[in-house]
C-alpha cells in the first residue's frame, strides 16, 4: 500500500495529510500567511498520533507556484524528511491540486482557469482543460493582463491533498525545483553594452568554459567544431559578447535545414553570473527571426525539466509542451538519476512558398 | 536518548549565506560541511536575502550527506538535531528550521533551537576536556559585533555591549569596496593592509573617550564604526582630489590603518570587560576573528592583561552547523528540554534566548 504524508505550503494555507493509497486516514492544515514554520511543526506533530505515521513510504509535496518563504517551508520539511526515512519526495504543481479538486465541479464544463494570491498585485495562474489537465505553463502576472478568454476562473482555491498525490503519478505534473516564477528581489549593477553576432570557430574556447560550467554533461570541442560546419545551410549559431571587453557570457544554435522543415533550438546558454539580464530572451529572438527566414513551420526545443527558468522564458514566448521524453539527460555522479526532457513547440505560422 | 554523556547531534546552521551541516559526538568534532552562496552574492556586491535562502534549499540536502559521510554515520544513529533558531535572515532561518524539522519529525527524535550567537561560543568546546570557564566572547563578523559575558554558555548569557550600527565586518566590506577591492572584502583589506603602515594616518576610535560618566556606563562596551567609515571615505575623496588616483602604498597604508582603529576599539574593549568582569578567559570567534591583525593583537594584549585567549580555527569562527550541533549536545548534556513543536525562529533573537521552546 502506497502512505503518502502530503505537505503543501504554497497558498496561506498549510496544508498536511497522511493518505493510504486514495483514502484520507487524517488531514489537517492551519491558514496564516506568515506561520507555515510553526504551524507545519504542528500539524506534523498530530500526525505522529496516526498509527499510519509510522509506516509512511512517500513524500509529496506541493512546488507552487507560491510565494518564496512559506513554499520553501514545506520543500525543505519534505525533503528532510523523506532523506531520514529513505522514501521518495515527489514534487507536484501545486495550481494543478486546485484543478484537480474543481474539474469535479458540476460548474466547470468547458476549459478554466485557476489563479492563487501572489502577492504585490500580482496571482499566479494556469490554463486547464475540463477534466483538470493543464494546457499552459504555470505563470505570474498581473490579474489584468491575463485574458481568460471567458472561460470559468476558479479564485482562493487550496490545493486538495488527494489530489496532490493521484499527481505524485503524473508527468506533466511533477518537478524537482521550486516554482518561485519570480527573481529574486536584488538589483543586479547594470550590464555595460552587449552585442550579439555569429560565432566563429575562434569563439569556441570561450564557448566551452560556458558549457562547462552549465552542464553536467557538455558538448566537446569536436560536436561544436561538428555544429559550425553546419552554418549557413542548416545551422545558425550566435554568440553574446560584453561590448567594451569582449567576453562572450552566452550563446545560442538553431538546426533549420529550410525547405519547409520544421527548426529545432539545438542551445540556448547564458554564463550563471550573467542571467538575470533578459540575455537568454535576446538570443531566443535570434533564433526565433532566423527560423522565420528560413520558413519554418514550427521551431521545437528540448529543455531539462528541473529547469524552471528556462521553461517559464520559453512559455513567455508562446511555447507550450507537446511531451516529455523519459530520462533523457545525464547528470553528474553520484546523483546518478537521470532527468526528463521536456519537448516544447512554438507554432511559427509561416508556410513555405 | 541513547547517550546523554556523549549524544550524537547533527547541527544546521542557515542565519546568513552558508548552509552548514555539522556532527558532534558529545565534545567530539566528527563533520563539518559548510556550502556558501558568496559567490552568488558577489554578483550584487553584498548578501541578497532572498538569494540567500534560494542558495539553503539547493545546499542542505547535499551539506547532509556529506556530513554524514564525513563522520561516517546514519542518519539514524543520531540522537538528537540542533538548528539556529535565531537571529538572522527570516527566509535563510525558515530553510534550516524546516529541514531540521523534516529530519526530527522523521527519525522521531528531539530537535533544539539554539541561538546563534551562544553557538559562536559553544564551538570552543569541541575537542577539549577543559571544565568549561566562564568566559568573556567578543563575537565579530558582517553581521554582528558584541561583546558577551558567559556564565553557562546553554544558560546564562548576556550582552555586555553591542554594535550602535554597522557590524565591524560590514565596516571592512565597505571600506573595502571604497578601496576598490572585491566582495567580500574583509580578507582581500586583510591582506592589502600587511604592506601598509598601521600608523600612517590616525584614524577615530568611536567611543573610548567619555566625558559623561552616564554615557560611560551604557556605552562603555558598545561599538559604532559609522564616523570611522565617514573618515576613511573622506579621507580617501580628500586624497584622490589632491594627487590623483591612490597609489598602491597609499591605499595599503590606508587599509593598514583603518584596520588598526577597528581591531584597536575592539580588544581594548573585549579586555576591559574581561577585567572588570574578573573573568580571565577571551573567546574571540565571527568571520571578522580569520583577521590577521586581530589575531596578533590580540595576542600581545591579553598577554599582558594576564588573559587567557581562545581563538577556534577559521573553519569554526565563520557561520558553519558544527557550532550549532556543539551548542544543542551541550544542552543535552545539561539536560536542558528540547523545542515543542511547532519551534518558531526568531530573526530579532536576543543572545540571553539560548535555547528555544
Ligand atoms: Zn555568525
Amino acid at each position: 500500500m502506497k502512505i503518502s504524508l502530503v505537505i503543501d505550503t504554497s497558498t496561506p494555507r498549510t496544508i498536511a495529510a497522511i493518505i493510504a493509497d486514495e483514502k484520507v486516514i487524517w488531514s489537517g492544515f492551519h491558514d496564516g500567511a506568515t506561520s507555515h514554520g510553526e504551524a507545519l511543526g504542528r500539524l506534523i506533530d498530530q500526525a505522529k498520533n496516526q498509527a499510519t505515521f509510522k509506516s509512511i513510504n512517500q513524500v509529496v509535496v506541493g512546488m507552487g507556484p507560491g510565494p518564496f518563504t512559506g513554499l520553501r517551508v514545506g520543500i525543505a520539511f519534505a525533503r528532510t524528511f523523506a532523506l531520514a526515512r529513505e522514501i521518495p519526495c515527489i514534487g507536484v504543481v501545486s495550481l494543478d491540486a486546485i484543478a484537480g479538486a474543481a474539474s469535479a465541479l458540476d460548474e466547470i464544463i468547458s476549459d478554466f482557469f485557476v489563479i492563487t494570491d501572489a502577492r504585490r498585485k500580482e496571482i499566479y495562474w494556469a490554463k486547464y482543460q475540463k477534466n483538470g489537465e493543464r494546457i499552459t505553463e504555470p505563470a505570474v502576472a498581473k490579474i489584468d493582463q491575463v485574458d481568460f478568454e471567458s472561460f470559468p476562473v476558479v479564485d482562493f482555491g487550496f490545493p486538495d491533498p488527494l489530489a496532490l498525490v493521484k499527481l505524485a503519478t503524473q508527468s506533466n505534473s511533477i518537478r524537482t525545483q521550486p516554482l518561485y516564477l519570480r527573481k529574486p528581489d536584488a538589483v543586479l549593477p547594470k550590464l555595460p553594452e552587449l552585442n550579439y553576432r555569429a560565432m566563429n570557430n575562434f569563439d569556441l574556447g570561450a564557448v566551452l568554459e560556458i558549457e562547462k560550467e552549465l552542464f553536467p554533461d557538455p558538448w566537446n570541442l569536436a560536436q561544436f567544431k561538428e555544429e559550425l560546419a553546419g552554418v549557413p545551410k542548416t545551422r545558425t549559431y550566435y554568440v553574446v559578447e560584453i561590448g567594451t571587453t569582449q567576453k562572450i557570457v552566452g550563446f545560442a544554435g538553431l538546426y533549420c535545414p529550410g525547405s519547409g522543415a520544421d527548426a529545432d533550438i539545438q542551445t540556448i546558454s547564458v554564463s550563471v553570473q550573467y542571467q538575470g539580464n533578459g540575455i537568454g530572451q535576446g538570443l531566443l529572438d535570434l533564433l526565433i527571426n532566423a527560423a522565420i527566414e528560413r520558413h519554418a513551420p514550427a521551431i521545437f526545443l528540448e529543455v531539462r525539466a528541473e529547469n524552471e527558468q528556462a521553461r517559464a522564458l520559453y512559455a513567455k514566448n508562446g511555447f507550450t509542451q507537446i511531451s516529455v521524453r523519459k530520462n533523457y539527460y545525464q547528470n553528474p555522479q553520484p546523483h546518478n538519476k537521470r532527468s526528463d526532457a521536456i519537448i516544447m513547440q512554438k507554432i511559427l505560422g509561416v508556410t513555405y512558398e | 536518548m541513547s547517550n546523554l554523556s556523549a549524544p550524537l547531534v547533527l547541527g544546521i546552521e542557515s542565519s546568513c549565506d552558508e548552509t552548514g551541516v555539522g556532527i558532534v559526538q558529545g565534545r567530539k568534532l566528527l563533520a563539518n560541511e559548510i556550502a556558501s552562496s558568496v559567490a552568488e552574492h558577489a554578483r550584487f556586491g553584498g548578501v541578497v536575502p532572498e538569494v540567500a535562502a534560494r542558495a539553503h534549499v539547493d545546499a542542505i540536502l547535499p551539506a547532509i550527506e556529506r556530513a554524514l559521510k564525513t563522520a561516517k554515520i546514519k542518519l539514524t544513529d543520531l540522537d538528537a538535531i540542533a538548528v539556529t533558531a535565531g537571529p538572522g535572515l527570516a527566509g535563510a532561518l525558515l530553510v534550516g528550521a524546516s529541514a531540521a524539522n523534516g529530519l526530527a519529525a522523521g527519525l522521531g527524535i528531539p530537535l533544539y533551537g539554539v541561538n546563534h550567537l551562544a553557538a559562536h561560543v559553544a564551538v570552543e568546546y569541541l575537542d577539549t576536556e577543559q571544565v568549561i570557564p566562564a568566559t568573556i566572547a567578543l563575537l565579530v563578523s558582517g553581521g554582528h559585533t558584541s561583546i558577551l559575558k558567559v556564565d553557562e554558555v546553554t544558560k546564562d548569557i548576556n550582552v555586555m555591549g553591542a554594535t550602535m550600527d554597522d557590524a565591524a565586518g560590514e565596516a571592512f566590506d565597505k571600506i573595502a569596496r571604497l578601496l576598490g577591492l572585491p566582495f567580500p572584502g574583509g580578507p582581500e583589506l586583510d591582506r592589502l593592509a600587511t604592506t601598509g603602515n598601521a600608523t600612517a594616518i590616525n584614524f577615530p576610535r568611536a567611543m573610548t573617550l567619555f566625558t559623561d560618566e552616564s554615557d560611560r556606563t551604557t556605552k562603555e562596551f558598545s561599538f559604532s564604526f559609522s564616523g570611522l567609515k565617514s573618515a576613511v571615505a573622506r579621507h580617501i575623496e580628500l586624497a584622490v582630489k589632491s594627487s590623483g588616483p591612490l597609489s598602491q602604498s597609499t591605499r595599503a597604508d590606508i587599509a593598514a590603518s583603518f584596520q588598526e582603529a577597528v581591531v584597536d576599539v575592539l580588544l581594548s574593549k573585549a579586555v576591559m570587560a574581561a577585567k572588570r568582569e574578573g573573568i580571565e578567559h577571551l573567546l574571540i570567534a565571527g568571520g571578522v576573528a580569520a583577521n590577521s591583525r586581530l589575531r596578533t593583537l590580540a595576542i600581545e594584549r591579553t598577554k599582558a592583561a594576564g588573559l587567557r585567549l581562545a581563538i577556534p580555527s577559521p573553519a569554526l569562527c565563520t557561520d558553519n552547523g558544527a557550532m550549532v550541533a556543539a551548542l544543542g549536545s551541550l544542552a543535552i548534556t545539561a539536560a536542558r528540554p528540547p523545542s515543542a513543536a511547532g519551534l518558531a525562529v526568531d530573526p530579532g533573537a536576543a543572545v540571553e534566548q539560548v535555547l528555544f521552546p
